[in-house]
């Protein structure tokens, strides 16, 4: 028991990112965003799968048993590619903390490892239970039933899967299936899910469903073949079981993941900083053909869109549009998922060959800039194909429309790949004593959130709002990266982060807060005013907390309370709000004023009592307290929704308040008289 | 008296508030191979990281001795780092990379255009150099990383425990090549815990203990401030400093 307590205590501290250097790991604030967006995470799935499964029961009853059938089909092939791809043999650093050469050797007992193993994955079961009980509302028991089962059972077949290839193929040539085929297998899977209510309604794909599928998803109504499907679950988790012992005992080679042999000797040219990654880049399993593939698929899809836009040409100027921002949003989630990944993929490289690295003359910058290069190039190769919707016989309007997405899409993911590499060098790489494996980090929200702004802005002046937050983003993360100045080695000087990328990274947690509530809220069929409290609430309990905890090295924080600083506040806010009321105020339900107070009292913490005083310090003194202003009241009126001119005025006001009295008591005023306001007279 | 190349000014270093390295002041010189010994933990690595510029000083400075000036090693890393060459205790690689890419990778940075090819017939790296790094013993890694410090004929080179993992035959060609560069005018630290290897080949030690310097001098300097017989051996020196 002692052995699984400890993988336990591991797998947690994992997830806590306790592998971080000492200094990052005394920061609480940093280590509650990773908390969070570990929760956020797992939440996400849940709320996902359940809102998926929703509206699979809005179907005919034919088309909804078809469509359980593939949420059925998806859950069970995720759960076994999911569970396949963190055993597979990866490059290091990657592999899961309990597939690590030191585990191997200490004299663990299989099972503990497999049980463990389950913990790890349980975000499977979360998802397929969400989704399952949501297809089956009727009855929730034997849904859950059904779905933990096949989880369970998934998981394992794709453990036992994964260790038998492993005893028959060499580990470099393996690697290679696990990079493409399981990655293929996943995206494959998780359309059969998510894709579930459309890929219900076609008869034509039945064939696909038959079988085993069909058959769970009739379990799922009452008076089902409840007792077989469970049998059959715990049948092939034994099977499973059975193979993965038959797998230990013959054994495999654990740590062979090189070419055999001489290699081929590169090009003296190519090895430098800025060309070594592309060297390794030809020779790691799997990272070869990562951003073309992307690119295929961007351009596949373009493709189709031109093809289907020639052959009915009468197609909607409506239908027209919707195409287009699906497949922009689609080249830009791409290229951020490429982007993310291989800077991610660098950054683990550098941090491998840190002691060869350390006594070279070498600095920040020079790792850096080749990385950007790289990440750009990769970025525009992935959204490129989005231009051929120029060669759609669609309106010219169409065309213009087109030309603008295309264009901020261009800017956007440039500024993306260079936020990305320095966010990688920070959270992974050389800036990092022992970073976490995988591509993805807190930080990446970050660039997400305004990515995802720019491919759905409704018009050009749309994407400007959030074009200017990535490019602070990007700046700061690179300003951030370039201040590793002992970057390789000195865990207790680790001057990676401004203050101001730290705020940021508060500011990401409570982005992701407000997504997830959101989320959960649509999922749970609350109405619009709820949801909007719910989000409210949890973005405001996030964002004050994670202030609270991460500003406590900055100055302690004034109110301010002398009346004529209250009576200017109640002016800015009065200000502010009169001369849009009735114009782009956006009507709010009076129940929700509680909750938009209490998150103007925590906005102004954290805009005006954290990040504006970070600002100053760090912008040039020329200008730093002027420009502070603008920027927090930027940043702040960027995350609002709707009535950005409104809340930037509300900014500046609140921003001038606060340095001229240095007290927040004055900008709360400002906000909260703002609120109301909007509360008392906003109009829809 | 030779030229000094490297100075240790009350040089130390705390984590956590804990002295690694107290105060150490010293000078290395050209043409002298220089042994840093003590036990776990006495402040050895820590003295290498902080001439390399990896590690900040909570206090005092090293400078690096150049023609007409000198180079402080936190500030001025980047050109210090040109200047010396650096073995590691546990040496890693691009894992996809050989080892011949991985001196070319080194000599570009560097910008060295300096023959490398007796020091890879010394350390007998020529049959493997062209295997990726991943596919080394730990022994050919050592010997990687030499050839990588001594390829571009460093005026400072430190070396964390070069000779451990290597092959007694080996192990000699390594300390004759050593020798070899301090006679060409380099100066050569070595930090080591193989005390017989140290005797044999140091012509001066340092003795740190818990981050202090406890003794200094050549070999028989030693001997005599641990308060041993001339005849015992170091073991028995190094014993009675750090007991």
């Amino acid at each position: 028991m002692s052995a699984l307590r400890a993988l336990v205590v591991l797998l947690l501290r994992h997830w806590a990112r306790a592998s971080l250097p000492s200094h990052v790991r005394r920061d609480p604030g940093r280590r509650v965003s990773a908390a969070v967006f570990r929760l956020a995470y797992f939440g996400t799935m849940s709320a996902w799968g359940y809102a998926v499964g929703h509206l699979v029961t809005k179907l005919e009853p034919v088309a909804r048993e078809r469509g359980t059938a593939f949420v059925v089909l998806g859950v069970v092939g995720l759960a076994i590619v999911w569970s396949a791809l963190t055993r597979g043999p990866t490059l290091r650093g990657e592999s899961s903390p309990l597939e690590t050469s030191f585990l191997d050797t200490l004299p663990i007992p299989t099972w503990t490892r497999l049980v463990v193993g389950l913990l790890e994955r349980l975000f499977v079961h979360a998802f397929g239970g969400a989704a399952l009980v949501s297809v089956a509302p009727a009855s929730p028991g034997r849904a859950l039933a059904v779905a933990l089962t096949l989880a369970t059972a998934g998981v394992f077949v794709g453990d036992a899967s994964m260790r038998l290839a492993r005893v028959v193929l060499p580990a470099i040539a393996l690697a290679k299936v696990r990079a493409y085929a399981l990655v293929l297998g996943q995206l494959l899977f998780l359309m059969c899910v998510v894709q579930a209510p459309a890929l219900g309604k076609s008869g034509r794909l039945a064939p696909v469903i038959a079988g085993w599928p069909t058959t769970v998803a009739r379990a799922l109504a009452p008076g089902g073949a409840l007792a077989l499907v469970l049998v059959l679950g715990v049948v092939a988790t034994v099977l499973a079981l059975g193979a993965i012992e038959l797998a230990e005992r013959v054994g495999w080679d654990r740590v062979d993941l090189v070419p055999p042999g001489r290699i081929r000797r590169a090009k003296r040219t190519a090895l430098d900083t800025s060309h070594v990654d592309d060297v390794l880049r030809g020779r790691e399993p799997g990272s070869r053909w990562s951003t073309l593939v992307m690119a295929g698929y961007s351009l596949l899809v373009t493709l189709a869109i031109v093809g289907f836009a020639w052959n009915a040409r009468r197609a909607g100027a409506e239908a027209a549009g919707t195409m287009t921002r699906g497949v922009v949003g689609l080249a830009g989630f791409g290229a951020f998922v490429v982007v993310t990944a291989r800077a991610a993929r660098m950054a683990l490289r550098d941090m491998t060959a840190r002691p060869l690295l350390a006594p070279l003359p070498l600095v920040p910058r020079d790792l850096l800039a080749g990385k950007v290069a790289r990440l750009r190039r990769d970025a525009v190769l992935v959204v490129a194909p989005v231009a051929l919707l120029l060669a759609t016989p669609w309106p010219r309007a169409m065309h213009v429309e087109i030309a603008w997405r295309i264009g901020t899409l261009f800017v956007a993911v440039v500024l993306a790949a260079e936020a990305a590499a320095a966010i990688a060098f920070l959270t992974v790489g050389a800036g990092s004593k022992k970073g976490p494996g995988g591509g993805f980090a807190i930080e990446s929200v970050l660039v997400l959130a305004p990515l995802v702004g720019v491919t759905t802005a409704p018009v050009p002046s749309g994407t400007l709002v959030p074009l200017v937050a990535l490019a602070f983003v990007a700046r700061e993360a690179r300003r951030s990266g370039l201040r590793c100045v002992r970057w390789l080695d000195d865990a207790d000087d680790f001057e990676r982060e401004t203050p101001t990328w730290r705020a940021l990274l508060v500011l990401a947690a409570f982005q992701a807060t407000g997504v997830l509530a959101e989320r959960v809220a649509v999922a749970s069929d609350l109405s619009a005013d709820a949801n909007a409290m719910a989000r409210g609430l949890a973005s405001a309990f996030v964002l004050g907390g994670l202030t609270w905890q991460a500003r406590r090295d900055a100055p302690v924080l004034r109110f301010a309370t002398r009346p004529a600083w209250l009576l200017a506040g109640l002016a800015v806010g009065l200000s502010t709000v009169v001369p849009f009321v009735g114009r782009e105020a956006h009507a709010v339900h009076a129940a929700l004023a509680a909750p938009l107070l209490v998150l103007a009292v925590v906005e102004e913490s954290f805009f005006r009592g954290w990040l504006q005083p970070c600002l100053e310090e760090e912008l040039p003194p020329a200008v730093a307290r002027v420009a502070a202003v603008v920027v927090s009241a930027f940043a702040f009126a960027a995350l609002g929704e709707g009535m950005f001119l409104a809340r930037f005025l509300l900014g500046l006001g609140a921003g001038a308040l606060f340095a001229k009295s240095r007290g927040i008591a004055p900008s709360i005023v400002a906000h909260v008289t703002h609120t109301i306001l909007v509360v008392l007279f906003g109009t829809g | 008296m030779t030229t000094p190349v490297l100075a240790l000014d009350r040089l130390g270093k705390d984590f956590g508030g804990k002295p690694a390295l107290a105060e150490l002041s010293c000078s290395f010189h050209a043409g002298e191979v220089v042994g840093l010994l003590g036990p776990n933990g006495a402040g050895k690595t820590t003295t290498m990281k902080l001439v390399l510029g990896l590690l900040k000083p909570t206090r005092g400075s090293a400078t690096m001795l150049v023609e007409g000036g000198s180079l402080d090693c936190t500030r001025d890393a980047r050109e210090v780092k040109a200047r010396l060459g650096y073995s590691p205790d546990e040496p890693a690689f691009y894992d996809f990379l050989s080892g011949r890419e991985t001196l070319d990778l080194v000599r570009n940075i560097r910008g060295s255009e300096t023959d490398a090819e007796p020091i890879i017939d010394v350390l007998e790296l020529g049959p493997v150099l062209d295997h990726p790094t991943a596919s080394y013993s730990h022994g050919t890694k050592k010997k990687l990383a030499l050839l990588l410090a001594l390829a571009h004929a460093p005026r400072l080179l430190l070396l964390d425990e070069p000779t451990n993992g290597l092959d007694p035959p080996t192990a000699a060609r390594v300390r004759r090549l050593l020798r070899a560069r301090a006679a060409s005018g380099a100066a050569v630290v070595v930090s080591t815990h193989l005390l017989e290897m140290a005797d044999i080949l140091c012509d001066r030690m340092l003795v740190l203990d818990h981050g202090r310097l406890v003794a200094e001098g050549s070999p028989a300097a030693v001997r005599v401030q641990a308060g041993v017989a001339a005849g015992a051996s170091l073991e028995d020196a190094f014993l009675a400093l750090v007991q």
